[in-house]
């Protein structure tokens, strides 16, 4: 009986792993492939057509825009980390009167989704004029309720006693927020890097409304650039362009992912 | 490379594009920067402009893939042909996209001199006042009008003037296979709707797994195919005597979608939802035997099928004359107020760009259809219909259509959401819904919306 | 060294949970608050280390007016019933917490260490981290941080209920050492009397927010001022009966009767009144010069050193306890012995101790 229900999980499993893999095997066998046969449903290439990428390497210009991917990717990090991790250091740990309210508020923040606010945005960084600049795709992503949450929920787990205990001891909040909350909050930290870094690099619609020029564009609005319009799709070569743009975010899956799972259901469990 | 060397390079690189920022200024600001050359100098471009002493006209565009590179030829050909100006292009996404976009900044710093819109378009464009009457500036600069092509100038036109240059232009053809249809014992595609619901039989029992028909829910298709039959799309002469402020459709549409019903009764339809990519694949696949999508297509799809493909006019219904089609795809506007210069820079663009000789590798390139009326005499023109006759039928189809307000097509400032509402329509209908109800529940929401947009 | 004068605490503004507290503790004394769990003695001492606001009264510490002192200002130093360990910094780093802050020297808090190290134990677990460490020895790690942050006060707040009963028993000791051997003053909070018995200079006995009684230890449990003082320090808990005064002598509880031997005088203060007497006070036999109680063993148990019989007393069950192995058996008759000494009255209704006349009294 438990042998039986043990494969049925596996089949389930493998099912879900066939499921998630497909897409991307799909795309691979796509962009080694012409795109004649792609049309004609012949989705298994007779030649591997390895100069698919390089051709999307150099028609797209990817290496421009994977730069300032980079940079805004990194940055806006950076940012919403260091941000985030301030906001939750002083929602768990400093007692003040309302902050009960400003979380909820930060809470009320996740449920409004981004593209709603993208017209606003827009206005803003216009009105700053700082269309067409790093900071201007920046900025409007820096503050992010869903990493006050997950390190508030990880926060929560350290006993309120360390507190108590750098209080008497004489070290300032700072003190304690670099030795004690960061060190225990790593998994946390590194979770929402790798996930913020994924979703910065995958924006595509915000850092295409924030420019105008190509100078700061990111790799996804390079990407757009070889999908055709009014015209059939050159999918070798988008296939190509897209399995060049995946490689940082696969490599960063492979590397982040234990914590990535740690830090996801821990806050979520507990 | 140490940490510190990061922090600075990351600093420099942010407080630069904040530079680069600030002095973006209006084109005419530009001008003067180029004057004292040399000491504006941290922003890449100005420093190109100083260099070249050209004036910058920056032109925001939608095109990507095999069109940007056509595109690019365009504009590297006119900044070659003459040394007074440099066009700037930029894309900016897809067509919705890119006018939001535009609206937006309201012709503020970083607007472009020069956009791109797509047909859905103009009534917005010319409700905003932010673009110039392109009639008045044919005056100014002294154009011939005449040598565009009439429906174009049908179409972009508003009270009375134009208000977009006609640049990329297709309208939606009929694709067939033209050996699936041989034996079926037919040369072309039925001419009526009620002609595709006869072959259907004879098509499938001809050729094994394979359906007559089939066509993509996207709301531009089905416009355009009541156009054709005489059916306006909005009132008011489908807005051309006065604004638009109901559907007018609903009897055309329903005509088609029970047409697509009754196709369904008879096996004759394959149902691809709204994507071209599919039921191009079907296509090339023998899946089916004719379908309809634009005419940009024409080149990829002959390209791409392992058999020969014909085109042919879209049908219409057995009892109206058809009218032909009208002149969708993109034209070019301009921003209002420019800068004499760069006005008049612009202009000589847009005048670069609907030239025939432009026009006629343009379209022999892409798909589209010459806006120039000179670009069909073209040499290129010419050995592009004689090596490919297909789309020389594809553009008659336009060429010899009636002109009327019909085919002047619809002028609506919601005609994004008209064909969301048709396309819901449509595919409700594809998957067996009753007719009437899909055009009782897309008028319902095109009358709302066109209120709304309207109380404005 | 710690002074309160009608310290109070609330925290709804309505209700409170700590009443009217006044007492002094002097320099190098080892002092005790003792009580149930949720009488108060850790918001009590919590108050002390500025951990929590305190609603009414004042507080000084050390000469110094403290009721609005920050932790960090009232150089104190604080024991966790958790022990507060820094889970991810090593031994030598949780003992040397916080001292960067207060700017003791690199050299200095070496030398410190080293000592702790040596007086706690710890020498050869300093670079481990606390989950590779036993309860105990983390105890002595939250113990040596308290003791190398050299504040001469030193707050602890259950110390050691995490710790099992050997480890406890040797803990108590080692504690004692440390602070008769460095001076400390330690603010000392426990539920268990044993810990305060034996740790303690002075008790101060809390319930429900008020304090019961202060005093040492001995004093506490040879003379309680009021009945939960009585019946909360001692093991077993003082035997209590309903007791109305009658001819012969004290109807306990309705049923049994403490009879008068000779020409003892009715020594009830009051007609009706709670009597307490302790169940190493109860003699063997008639031997007694004062009373004799006739009842019949229940259950007979030995401990080895001593022997406990317990005998129906019409509401429940009392209990003698006796040194040595005496010899009995269930259904026995028993004749109990009791000095009039050894006779505690309570008010039946306050719980109040009643003093009679040649009794003790503080």
């Amino acid at each position: 009986m438990k042998k039986y229900s043990l494969a049925l999980l596996y089949a389930v499993l493998i099912l879900l792993a066939v499921l998630m893999v497909f897409p991307l095997l799909f795309t691979i066998l796509l962009s080694l492939s012409d795109n004649a046969d792609i049309m004609n449903g012949q989705y298994w290439p007779q030649v591997l057509h390895f100069e698919n990428y390089a051709e999307a390497f150099t028609k797209a210009n990817l290496l421009y825009y994977m730069k300032n991917s980079v940079i805004v990717a990194a940055v806006t990090t950076f940012c919403q980390v260091a941000l985030a991790l301030l906001a939750a250091y002083a929602i768990v740990f400093i007692p003040f009167r309302g902050s009960g309210i400003v979380f909820g508020l930060f809470m009320s923040g996740m449920m409004i989704p981004m593209d709603v606010l993208m017209i606003t945005n827009f206005q803003t960084i216009n009105a700053a004029g700082l269309l067409n600049t790093y900071a201007g795709i920046i900025l409007p992503c820096i503050g992010s309720a869903f990493g006050i949450f997950l390190l508030r929920q990880n926060m929560k787990q350290i006993p309120l006693e360390l507190k108590e205990a750098s209080d008497i001891a004489g070290v300032g909040q700072f003190y304690f927020f670099r030795k004690v909350v960061v060190p225990l909050s790593k998994n946390s930290i590194i979770t929402l890097a790798v996930y913020c870094f994924l979703v910065s690099w995958n924006n595509y619609l915000w850092p295409l409304i924030a420019t105008t020029k190509d100078e700061v564009r990111t790799i996804q609005i390079g990407l757009r650039m070889l999908s055709a319009s009014d015209t059939q799709q050159d999918f070798r070569l988008v296939a190509a362009a897209t399995m060049i743009v995946t490689i940082p975010t696969l490599i960063l899956m492979f590397f982040g992912q234990s914590r990535l799972q740690e830090g996801l259901t821990k806050g979520a469990l507990k | 490379m140490t940490r510190k060397a990061i922090a600075v390079l990351l600093m420099a690189v942010l407080g630069l594009t904040g530079l680069t920022a600030c002095s973006s200024q209006t084109a005419s600001e530009e001008v003067a920067a180029a004057d004292n050359a040399g000491e504006e100098s941290d922003a890449q471009e100005t420093e190109e402009a100083a260099d070249t002493g050209k004036t910058e006209i920056l032109l925001w565009h939608v095109m990507s893939g095999d069109r940007l590179e056509q595109l690019e030829v365009i504009v590297d050909g006119f900044n070659a042909s003459q040394d007074q100006y440099e066009v700037v292009a930029e894309a900016q996404g897809e067509y919705d996209e890119a006018n939001a976009k535009f609206l937006n900044m309201a012709g503020g710093e970083g607007s472009p001199a020069i956009m791109q819109i797509g047909d859905q378009h103009i009534q917005a464009m010319y409700d905003s006042g932010l673009v110039e009457n392109i009639s008045d500036m044919m005056e100014k600069y002294q154009y011939d009008s005449s040598q565009l092509l009439a429906q174009a100038v049908d179409f972009y036109t508003v009270e009375g003037s134009l208000y977009a240059m006609p640049f990329n232009c297709s309208s939606p053809v009929v694709y067939y296979n033209v050996e699936a249809l041989k034996n079926a014992g037919l040369d072309t595609p039925p001419d009526t709707f009620e002609g595709i619901i006869e072959a259907a039989s004879a098509i499938a029992e001809a050729n094994e797994g394979m359906k007559a028909f089939s066509i993509t829910s996207w709301g531009y298709l089905l416009d355009q195919l009541l156009t054709n039959s005489g059916y306006p799309i909005v009132n008011n002469d489908n807005g051309r005597s006065a604004r638009a402020t109901e559907a007018a459709y609903q009897e055309g549409l329903l005509r088609f979608y029970q047409f697509i019903q009754d196709l369904i009764e008879a096996d004759g339809f394959e149902n691809y939802g709204e994507s071209d990519d599919d039921i191009n694949a079907g296509f090339n696949n023998g899946d089916i035997a004719m379908f309809i999508t634009t005419s940009a297509w024409a080149t990829s799809i002959m390209d791409s099928a392992p058999f020969e493909v014909g085109i042919a006019g879209i049908p219409h219904f057995a009892d109206c004359e058809p009218q032909g089609v009208y002149a969708g795809g993109g034209a070019f506007v301009m921003s209002k107020d420019l800068p004499e210069d760069v006005q008049a820079g612009a202009f000589e663009f847009l005048a670069y760009a609907a030239s025939s000789e432009v026009q006629a590798v343009w379209a022999a390139n892409t798909g589209y259809y010459p806006v120039n009326q000179g670009a069909y005499e073209t040499e290129t023109m010419k050995t592009l219909y004689e090596e490919q006759p297909m789309m020389k039928i594809a553009a008659d189809q336009l060429l010899n259509g009636q002109q009327n307000s019909i085919t002047a097509g619809p002028l609506v400032t919601t005609l994004v959401q008209i064909r969301d509402d048709m396309m819901a329509g449509a595919e409700l209908v594809f998957n067996g819904g009753d007719p009437q109800e899909a055009v009782n529940m897309a008028v319902e929401s095109t009358n709302q919306q066109l209120e709304m947009a309207n109380a404005q | 060294m710690i002074k309160m004068e009608n310290i109070a605490k609330s925290y709804d503004g309505n209700t409170m949970v700590i009443r009217d507290i006044g007492l002094e503790i002097k320099k190098g004394e080892f002092f005790v608050l003792l009580g149930p769990s949720g009488c108060g003695k850790s918001t009590l001492l919590r108050m002390i280390a500025g951990l929590e606001e305190i609603t009414a009264g004042d507080l000084w510490i050390d000469g110094r007016h403290a009721n609005e002192l920050l932790p960090k200002e009232r150089n104190l130093s604080m024991v966790f019933q958790n022990y507060a360990l820094f889970p991810h910094m090593t031994v030598r780093d949780n003992i040397l917490f916080g001292l960067d802050a207060r700017k003791v020297a690199k050299k200095e808090q070496d030398e410190r260490l080293n000592k702790v190290a040596e007086i706690m134990g710890l020498a050869e677990y300093l670079k481990r981290k606390p989950a590779q460490l036993s309860g105990g020895q983390r105890q002595r790690v939250a113990l040596a941080r308290s003791i190398c942050s050299q504040t001469p006060i030193c707050l602890m707040d259950e110390p050691l209920s995490n710790l099992d009963a050997k480890l406890r028993g040797q803990m108590r000791g080692e504690i004692r050492r440390i602070q008769r051997m460095l001076g400390l003053t330690i603010v000392y909070v426990t539920h268990d009397q044993v810990e305060a018995m034996t740790m303690g200079d002075r008790i101060m006995v809390l319930n429900e927010g008020c304090v019961q009684q202060i005093g040492e230890p001995l004093t506490v449990y040879n003379d309680p001022e009021n009945l939960q003082v009585a019946t909360f320090i001692g093991m077993p808990q003082m035997n209590i009966f309903r007791a109305r005064a009658e001819q012969e002598g004290l109807r306990l509880n309705g049923s049994l009767i403490l009879r008068r031997c000779g020409g003892q005088p009715c020594p009830a203060p009051a007609e009706e009144c709670i009597v307490g007497i302790r169940a190493e006070h109860f003699r063997r036999g008639n031997e007694s010069t004062g009373y004799v109680l006739e009842a019949k063993a229940a259950m007979v148990e030995y401990t080895g050193d001593e022997t406990q019989i317990s005998f129906e007393n019409g509401q429940g069950y009392s209990v003698v306890k006796w040194p040595g192995q005496i010899p009995a058996e269930a259904g026995e008759a028993l004749t109990l012995g009791v000095d009039a000494e050894h006779l505690y009255f309570f008010d039946k209704d306050t719980g109040h101790r009643i003093r009679q006349d040649g009794g003790r009294s503080q």
